[in-house]
């Protein structure tokens, strides 16, 4: 019979807890109507580099053939590496985190409005650099676990009321708040916010990259060389989550960033061979290196529901919309957001849109909400917003056909040249994104370079030459403008491109010529998006000499030089661009992520 | 070009077939919701419910008001506190139904952001909480006659007297009390707090213990004349996590017929943990919970048992000689007054207990004056006691002394 009641008691007591909990559970929504909520990270003492130096080997291309003269290496102090570890997570542990800084004497904890301080003498964690990852894994887990989390714990349990008033969904209008007048936490929100601590700690194996003195492909520049340091690093984020009853960090993932390919030059009046006279290349190329492993590891981090940003689809006219996220999550102007609705139980893609305004809203309570253009598919009040793991840059690839018609080359009459069959690799690079720049909205930098072949011979009378096509290569950046057409996906754009052109021809008693032209090209095309990260897109362009040189040679060495007049005519080009998510050099363009601070 | 025209002909075709074989959304020409699909979350004062609600629509806006129609809908008919609790009520209702659910934001006070969204064949279905306001939705059904008001049932049957008592002694226990008490007094029914009183204690004690009943409340009740007695019980919980306290309440309610010690209705209401300041606001979380349920419990049982006749205990004491012609007396008056079968609780040499449901008698002192009419012999009728349903009174001639002790 006692156990009976026992039983019975025991029965009556999940009961009452299920029903408690069902009630305050209704008051949250379900996952179609997620909204990102805050987390609390902190980052474990510095990067800890697998080799705390960089070999690079020189390669000397100012010969005829390129060949490896010698060895580079750059030591890295611990005086670099904490700067580069505020570099690194200042792109990682962003403004949508609540940020866990240990001080010396104390500790702070920075949520969205407000900060709470403990004060203690949290010793660092003293791991030294250049061991494996194994060792580096097990030191960081231990002084997680030791010095850490009761830290975390104490500042978790501190800042609660804090950080529920930072939620975006509260027990509004209900009894407590309403008549008692009281916060009235619940133990399931305090367990979830208690469960909200995350800890970073990033590995850097081994950094490869190479140095090349080169002779400068640019024609009548006084510094005829260059010096050229290329990195890639390919950090390790290990990311644990605080389990607030055990009072541990437990593993929660590892992602593996990677910077792309990163590059630094000077240009030199004559090539230096001398390790230290690129040091401060080197220090230039290791920061970008970093800069855009950072930036490859926030956008990875993105694919994680738990750190991408979420929101309900509101006020929704034409193809525009407003969702309740902005700085406070670290949204940059023409960050993508993919849009979703759940029908039949099924999460279906809608399309996407891009944030054209974002909202300031770092106040507690702050009803600002951030504007977004639909660019493809369509949206409806209430749909599922979710961030689109982005890094603004895209690479591609370019086909088409490039005028090159001469008229007079090397200050003789000419004719020929032709069209060439042209083939690009491209990289497009969003302003807006990259500079978080609203003015900079849609407007697009391309960096580009190729080849072609096909182009006619070139006939010079006066000299009695005919010359066939040889190589055909151009390097050049451009700028234009993405204007979207409704949310069809596509966009007409209007831009400019100033390029370099390379040609050569030879002719068949060994005469040479080569016209080396800097060009400008207004161009307009189209992009259709078939998601953020691919599209296909096409250009029509009128290509203009600015200037240009030549030379010929004929066979018996005698050099002929001046400009080249073209006859102009239209280029265009069709191809496909890809989001790879690394950025590469290019991180040197990137705005720090939005921040709260006014400055 | 013949063979291009073909393929765009056919993609024309493949394409308006397959936009034609997708569901086309079309709302019901009814005012009744489309989902009638609704949760209880919480009373939030005596006059507010918190309704979690859902409605379908072809469009989000007509989402949104079919969840405001649920959460109406379930006001009035769903869950285990309807408004409208009879039959009866039901029927009267569907008159001014098409009013009430033709413009629910008259009774929404205040409505959340969308809790969820998704599409269900051609119809979004959406989810909102809901603040709705029985207190003005019951006025609209007292002012257009579907519920009876309380008058209307002072007038018929007789409004119950209440007395609410804490099952013990504990402080919670009586803050509990006070809410159930606000509730009740906001639904104009009569609260009793009961005042001691010695003579009528006494009375009472001796009264309970010819039953053989010996409940302390059952006595209180008594002795405050009450038609129906609330037995109230909380429990307060403390847990110590993430550096703070947590209190969790429980309240438990039952209201019995005083007459009878029939159970009329029971609930519990529930609390989450959380971290508060005060007790009381979780106890009277918890209190809010149940207080409306057992009211509605009350009035349904209370009009349900009273359709036939208000309840009255009558204890009729006599001298042994001429007890067993009083007892006859007395028993064939109530077989005339009352159409229910009459209940003799407990019975001995001189004294005896009826349980009788009469009807078109409000109260004990109109019940005595009624057995002094019709009381054949022998002697008279002198009333001992009344209060609320509790008659004690001394039949035959001489001088009859009842000893209290």
């Amino acid at each position: 019979m006692r156990k009976a009641l026992f039983a019975l008691t025991i029965c009556a007591l999940l009961a009452s807890n299920a029903l408690a909990v069902e009630n305050t559970a209704t008051l949250n929504s379900d996952i179609t109507q997620k909204k990102y909520q805050r987390k609390t990270a902190v980052s474990v003492g510095e990067m800890e580099l697998q080799k705390p130096f960089v070999i690079l080997p020189v390669i000397d291309n100012t010969r005829k053939r390129p060949r490896k003269i010698a060895n580079y290496m750059y030591q890295i102090t611990n005086n670099e590496i904490d700067p580069l570890t505020k570099l690194f997570y200042n792109y990682v542990i962003t403004q949508r985190f609540d940020k866990l800084i240990i001080l010396p004497n104390k500790v702070i904890l920075i949520t969205k409005t407000g900060e709470a301080t403990l004060n203690t003498n949290l010793p660092q964690p003293s791991i030294p650099q250049g061991i494996d990852f194994k060792t580096y894994k097990q030191n960081v887990e231990n002084y997680l676990n030791t010095q850490i989390a009761p830290v975390m714990e104490k500042l978790l349990e501190i800042t609660l009321d804090q950080r529920y008033k930072e939620l975006p969904e509260q027990e509004k209008m209900t009894f407590i708040t309403q008549k008692a007048k009281e916060l009235g936490l619940t133990a399931e929100v305090a367990e979830k916010l208690m469960n909200s601590g995350f800890a970073f700690a990033t590995y850097i194996p081994t950094i490869k990259g190479n140095l090349t003195i080169n002779k400068s492909i640019l024609a009548g520049t006084s510094n005829p060389y260059n010096a050229q340091i290329s990195l890639e690093a390919q950090p390790v984020i290990l990311i644990y989550r605080f389990d607030g009853d055990k009072k541990t960090f437990v593993p929660y993932k590892q992602i593996v960033a990677d910077s792309g390919i990163t590059s630094q030059s000077i240009s030199l009046k004559r090539p230096v061979y001398s390790p230290r006279y690129y040091r401060n290349l080197f220090d230039r190329t290791l920061a970008l290196t970093i800069k855009a492993a950072a930036i490859n590891a926030g956008m990875e981090l993105k694919e994680d529901d738990n750190f991408a940003i979420f929101s309900p689809a509101e006020e929704v006219e034409g193809n525009s919309f407003k969702a309740k996220v902005g700085v406070a999550e670290a949204i940059r102007i023409d960050a993508p957001f993919d849009i979703y609705e759940f029908e039949n139980g099924k999460k279906v893609y809608k399309g996407f849109g891009k944030a054209r305004d974002v909202a300031y809203n770092c106040e507690i309570e702050s009803t600002n909400k951030t504007k977004f253009d639909l660019v493809k598919g369509n949206v409806e009040e209430y749909d599922q917003l979710r961030e689109h793991p982005w890094s603004g840059v895209l690479f591609g690839i370019q086909a088409g056909i490039t005028p090159f018609s001469v008229t007079e080359v090397a200050g003789q009459s000419a004719s020929g040249g032709g069209d060439w069959a042209t083939f690009r690799i491209t990289i497009d690079a969003d302003l807006g994104y990259i500079a978080n720049s609203k003015a900079l909205s849609e407007w697009w930098l391309k960096i580009y370079g190729g080849g072609g072949s096909g182009g006619d011979d070139i006939t010079i009378p006066s000299l009695n030459a005919t010359i066939s096509p040889d190589n055909y290569a151009e390097g050049g950046l451009g700028i234009y403008k993405r204007i979207y057409l409704g949310a069809t996906g596509l966009a007409i754009t209007p831009g400019a491109d100033f390029s370099y052109r390379y040609l050569k021809f030879t002719g068949s008693s060994g005469d040479e010529l080569t016209i080396g032209a800097y060009t400008f090209t207004p161009h307009i095309g189209f992009i259709y998006n078939l998601s953020p990260n691919f599209e296909i897109n096409g250009e029509v362009g009128y290509p203009i000499n600015v200037s240009s040189d030549t030379t010929y040679t004929d066979s018996l060495g005698t050099e002929y030089t001046g400009s080249a007049e073209t006859e102009g005519g239209v280029n265009f080009f069709i191809g496909a661009s890809y989001h790879f998510g690394v950025v590469g050099s290019l991180s040197a363009l990137y705005a720090e992520p939005p921040s709260c601070k006014r400055k | 070009m013949k063979k291009l025209l073909f393929l765009s002909a056919a993609f024309i075709v493949i394409t308006s077939c397959a936009s034609t074989g997708k569901q086309l959304c079309q709302m019901p020409n009814t005012v009744e919701p489309l989902s009638k699909e609704a949760q209880f979350v919480e009373s939030s004062s005596t006059a507010e419910y918190i309704i979690l609600a859902t409605g379908k629509g072809c469009t989000v806006n007509q989402a949104r008001n079919d969840a405001r129609k649920a959460a109406i809908w379930f006001v009035l008919f769903g869950g285990d506190r309807p408004l409208l609790q009879t039959a009866r009520e039901r029927r009267k209702a569907k008159a001014i139904l098409d009013e009430i659910l033709g413009n629910p934001q008259n009774y929404i006070r205040w409505e959340s952001a969308p809790k969820s969204k998704r599409k269900e064949g051609p119809y979004i279905v959406m989810s909102f909480l809901f603040k709705v306001d029985v207190g003005a939705l019951k006025q609209k059904l007292l002012d257009e006659g579907v519920l009876e008001s309380t008058e209307d049932i002072s007038e018929e049957v007789g409004l119950p007297f209440i007395a609410v008592l804490p099952a013990s002694n504990d402080e919670f226990s009586k803050f509990a009390v006070t809410v159930i008490e606000e509730y009740l007094q906001d639904r104009d029914y009569e609260v009793y707090v009961p005042e001691g009183n010695e003579k009528i204690d006494k009375i009472i004690k001796t009264v309970a213990a010819l039953e053989g009943k010996t409940d302390p409340y059952y006595m209180e009740a008594m002795q405050a004349g009450s038609d129906i007695f609330v037995k109230v019980k909380t429990s307060v919980w403390k847990v110590n996590k993430y550096g703070r306290t947590f209190l969790k309440a429980t309240a438990e309610a039952k209201a019995y017929e005083t007459a009878t010690g029939k159970l009329l209705g029971a609930s519990t209401g529930f609390s989450p943990e959380r971290n508060v300041t005060s007790p009381e606001a979780v106890v009277q979380e918890a209190t809010n919970d149940l207080a409306d349920k057992i009211t509605l419990q009350i009035r349904k049982a209370w009009l349900r048992e009273t359709r036939r006749g208000k309840p009255f205990k009558v204890v009729v004491f006599s001298s042994e000689d001429q007890f067993r012609n009083v007892d006859r007396s007395i028993y064939r008056i109530f077989r005339k007054l009352s159409r229910r079968p009459i209940k003799r609780l407990a019975s001995g040499k001189s004294a005896t207990t009826y349980v009788v449901y009469i009807k078109g008698i409000p109260n004990a002192y109109e019940l005595f004056m009624k057995l002094e009419d019709m009381y054949p012999g022998p002697g008279k009728l002198e009333k001992v006691l009344d209060t609320g349903s509790l008659l004690i009174i001394k039949a035959g001639s001489g001088d009859t002394d009842i000893e209290i002790e």
